[in-house]
């Protein structure tokens, strides 16, 4: 029993090493570096991330929850959206200014972020019941004293 | 082109419509800026596709300005909320 499952696997496995090292000789739709399907596949990614994103501020149960997801998922998303579009669309102008968007993106999202979770911990917003410990509480109490 | 990427669009737009409700819903202020940045990045996703959608470069202009505007909105609506205008 045990072994069939190894050989099968095996099998998968093979199959699929071979189609990858072959697959830059092959015509474009069984071609799997092709500028089609490694846009594509970017762009999915970017979308997937950017819903997960959204699903995690409806789904979490606190602000400081959210607020991750929104600074972190919803970056990543973004970053490979517009790497999977500037893949698809090559003409020089286009790739620069997703380029542009996407450095100016990777910049600005964790300031916002943290200047907005300062200003809501200082304005005292409640954080969920799970949580262990609060080392920026910590930290003020540390300097009052 | 195709099927996909209207699958992918729509998406897209689920993804604005959950952040809508929680920047309807939202408990406290703090919770509505939080739902405001997420929808501006997916704001500024969208516009990227439209302009390889459409084929139209200037339209990646607009979503750079839409970033730039929508970070000063979320430091100002920070400053704000800590009470330091």
């Amino acid at each position: 029993m045990n072994d069939k499952k190894e050989i099968t696997w095996g099998i998968i496995v093979t199959v699929l090493i071979v189609y990858f090292a072959a697959s830059p000789f092959l015509p474009a739709p069984y071609n799997l570096f092709s500028k089609d399907v490694v846009g594509w596949t970017f762009m999915s990614i970017g979308v997937f991330f950017v819903f997960l994103g959204s699903f995690g501020l409806v789904r979490m149960p606190d602000l400081y929850c959210r607020m991750q997801t929104a600074t972190k998922v919803t970056t990543l998303g973004a970053l490979s959206m517009l790497l999977g579009v500037s893949v698809l669309d090559s003409s020089g102008v286009f790739v620069l200014k997703a380029i542009l968007i996407g450095i100016f993106l990777l910049l600005t999202a964790p300031i916002s972020a943290s200047v907005l979770i300062r200003a809501a911990h200082d304005k005292g917003v409640k954080l969920t019941d799970k949580t262990k410990f609060d080392r920026y509480e910590e930290s003020k109490v540390g300097e009052q004293s | 082109m195709g099927v996909w990427s209207d699958i992918l669009f729509a998406i897209l737009l689920s993804a604005i419509i959950l952040g809508l409700y929680r920047l309807i819903k939202g408990p406290t202020n703090a919770d509505r800026m939080v739902a405001l940045d997420i929808l501006t990045t997916s704001t500024v996703v969208l516009i990227a596709f439209l302009a390889w959608y459409f084929g139209r470069i200037i339209y990646l202009d607009i979503a750079l300005v839409y970033a730039a505007l929508s970070f000063i909105a979320v430091i100002v609506l920070g400053r704000y909320l800590e009470g330091g205008v």
